[in-house]
């Protein structure tokens, strides 16, 4: 024990999870659908990181990967490495993958209703977690009212016994937690955990999750298309669309200084509440490409108000800001030569702080 | 008709649904307001609260239990023959869903024409077809839309359909009931920017409900938050945001997460205990009282009336404007 105590402080700067050059399609009749094309990224020990995307832009798959669940027609492709705390992830046996899910990392998902076992009561579902990792029935059934207890369910005693049916929203989603953390996984999934819950629960919930990192220091993928949301509650922020991830940095870099002009577009999307009445958001033009035939050059180019020629044929590098290289993003914007003119028409849509673009 | 005299005055609106037996659900519990003509009003409240069944009574889908609901000074609920048929061209709905609501067997041109035959709003085919293409533009699409049926489209352009529709037949009144709530974000926007651009060019007069309080302090100009039937608060929207004076208000505004995390770290979070309480068996006196951290003897015995606190802010609280926020 203390051997593995110690080999645990040695890897507080080491990433837990290490995503390489990930790639998952499927393969459906109207073609190959590259739903993630070529990430890469990594979290530490104890991080917070949210992925941050739209719809169809592959943040679920790239989850539903790290937990090694993607299933026909879905295929991880050849190349694509998943480290967890150095193992790879595609090798592991049926034995070590359900031990790897559930213990070590282990998932939240946004439909409660829908993951939860409808005919098995909910107290039973925790357990059945616990008694998979070796805890006996008796014990396991304690932990598990200790943990809806621990999640903030009142009568969790009551609660033990009742089916997912009756519970309300918000709580079928602490119920999903406390599987969740059932045996103190060391990095937890949250798929847009809140999305289907009103604001207040959301707080609830949000607050139950920072909670879990603040005291066990579970590293947490959030993963979310609300930049409110991530706003409070993220170290490090990943922006995907199409596939790619376009932009990557702390909070601070990713609020204040976006560099990607669609992290600037989303920014300037969403109404605050301290931004003037009936002002015009910014919104983007037509829609993300069509994964089946996923565009040539950048993915953002078409909708893009700053696009260039090299953006339709080349895919942009990732260029790095800043001195620790946190920051990064992938866009033709920030190639040595890059045109005066586009430089000067981005400085106007740039998003600065403040909230508002320097248009207005 | 002067510009004073209300487009829809709602009053004393009560709608109840028997559920399971003798259990009776209390979806819309004594509201009453007032929508001006050329005004946007917004309606917030978390799922359950009773907005779209408010919204629904108003242009008289539902028949409301106890209350009255007048448009232009007449009651929707009791207009007959020619005066029903011009309340239907005149009031209008965009729906939450746009995947639900529009009709998957029928083409474009047909969805949006239906409203324009039964109104008999042209002349001849050719004028029939040349509208239908002007409203596709309007919206954002284009004539060749026009042929194609609902399923060939995502969900924001199905969105714009849904207004299309709505516009077609020349309305006054618009109900958005949650227009925006199934899009992506940078979707929402466009639709938000398509919605106040008509208000602007067209005179329309929306009810706008939904539940992502930026979003409605975004459109509206006045702004009531509902909980469990009944209206809290209700006050022009920049007033409501700058000086909530409910608790639930309060409460409801400290929970919307703002994409800033200074302000997000700076900020005192109330966090509200439990979950709403079913309308079935409503708490006795204020609806809030159960979860609210003033609450008093008071509150359990007697429910707050809606009274005007400040100009045009009206809060349904015993203790509201007493203390400062």
């Amino acid at each position: 024990m203390s051997e593995q105590n110690e080999k645990k402080e040695i890897n507080k700067n080491q990433p837990l999870l290490q995503v390489e050059d990930l790639r998952v399609s499927y393969y459906t009749y109207a073609g190959e659908v590259q739903s993630v094309r070529g990430i890469s990224f990594d979290v530490k020990q104890g991080e917070i990181m949210a992925i941050i995307g739209e719809s169809g832009c592959g943040k679920s798959v790239t989850a539903r990967s790290i937990m090694s669940l993607i299933r026909k027609p879905g295929k991880i492709k050849e190349g694509s490495k998943i480290l967890f705390d150095g193992k790879n992830v595609a090798a592991m046996t049926k034995k070590e993958l359900s031990k790897y899910r559930g213990g070590e990392c282990s998932m939240v998902f946004q439909d409660a209703l829908v993951a939860l076992d409808p005919t098995m009561r909910v107290g039973k579902q925790i357990m059945e977690n616990l008694c998979i990792h070796g805890w006996s029935k008796k014990d396991a059934k304690e932990e598990a009212i200790r943990l809806l207890g621990a999640v903030g369910i009142p009568n969790a005693e009551r609660r033990f016994k009742q089916y997912p049916f009756e519970f309300s929203g918000g709580m079928r989603q602490r119920a999903m937690i406390a599987m969740a953390v059932a045996c103190q996984p060391r990095l937890v999934i949250a798929d847009e955990p809140t999305t289907a819950l009103d604001v207040t629960i959301q707080a609830q919930i949000m607050e139950l999750l920072k909670k879990l990192r603040d005291e066990d220091g579970t590293s947490i993928i959030l993963i979310s298309h609300d930049f409110g949301v991530v706003a409070g509650f993220a170290d490090v922020i990943t922006v995907m669309y199409a596939g790619k991830i376009i932009e990557r940095g702390t909070k601070g870099e990713i609020f204040y200084e976006p560099k990607h002009p669609y992290t600037w577009a989303l920014l300037g999307a969403v109404p605050r509440l301290d931004w003037k009445n009936k002002q015009e958001l910014r919104t983007i033009r037509g829609t993300p490409p069509d994964l089946v035939a996923p565009p040539k050059g950048c993915p953002f180019a078409k909708r893009c108000e700053l696009c260039m020629n090299v953006c339709l044929e080349e895919e942009p590098p990732v260029k790095a800001f800043g001195e620790d290289g946190t920051h990064s993003a992938a866009c033709w914007l920030y190639a040595e030569d890059a045109p005066q003119e586009v430089l000067e028409k981005a400085k106007k849509f740039a998003f600065t702080r403040g909230g508002r673009t320097n248009e207005q | 008709m002067s510009s004073k005299a209300p487009l829809l005055e709602v009053t004393g609106l009560k709608k109840y649904f028997q559920v399971g037996g003798k259990d009776i659900l209390k979806a819309v519990d004594d509201v009453s307001f007032q929508i001006m003509p050329g005004e946007t009003l917004g309606v917030v409240g978390e799922s359950g609260c009773g907005k779209t069944t408010c919204g629904r009574t108003c242009v008289g889908m539902y028949k409301p239990t106890e209350g009255k609901v007048l448009y232009n000074g007449k009651d929707v609920h009791s207009l007959k023959g020619a005066e029903r048929k011009a309340f239907s061209k005149d009031v209008q709905i965009i729906f939450q869903d746009p995947y639900a609501s529009l009709n998957p067997r029928m083409t474009v041109a047909e969805i949006i024409g239906e409203g324009m035959d039964i109104h008999h709003l042209y002349t001849g085919k050719k004028e029939r077809q040349e509208r239908i293409g002007e409203l596709l533009r309007m919206v954002g699409l284009n004539q060749e839309h026009a042929n194609r049926f609902i399923h060939e489209f995502s969900g924001g352009q199905r969105q714009r359909i849904g207004i299309a529709r709505a516009l077609a037949v020349e309305p006054k009144f618009i109900l958005c009931d949650e227009p925006v709530s199934a899009l992506d974000v940078s979707i929402q926007a466009q639709i938000a920017n398509l919605l106040i651009r008509f208000q602007r060019e067209l005179g329309l007069t929306y009810l706008f409900i939904a539940h992502d309080l930026a979003m409605v302090k975004h459109i509206s100009d006045r702004v009531a938050v509902m909980y469990l039937g009944a209206v809290m608060e209700l006050a022009d929207s920049e007033e409501l945001y700058s000086h909530p004076m409910h608790p639930y208000t309060e409460a409801l505004m400290s929970a919307i997460p703002i994409a800033d995390p200074d302000i997000e770290t700076d900020r005192k979070r109330i966090v509200l205990e439990g979950d709403v309480p079913s309308p079935i068996n409503a708490p006795a006196g204020c609806k809030f009282q159960n979860r609210c951290s003033r609450a008093q003897e008071c509150c359990r015995q007697k429910a707050p009336e809606l009274k005007e606190v400040a100009p045009n802010h009206f809060v349904a609280c015993h203790f509201a404007g007493e203390t400062e926020l």
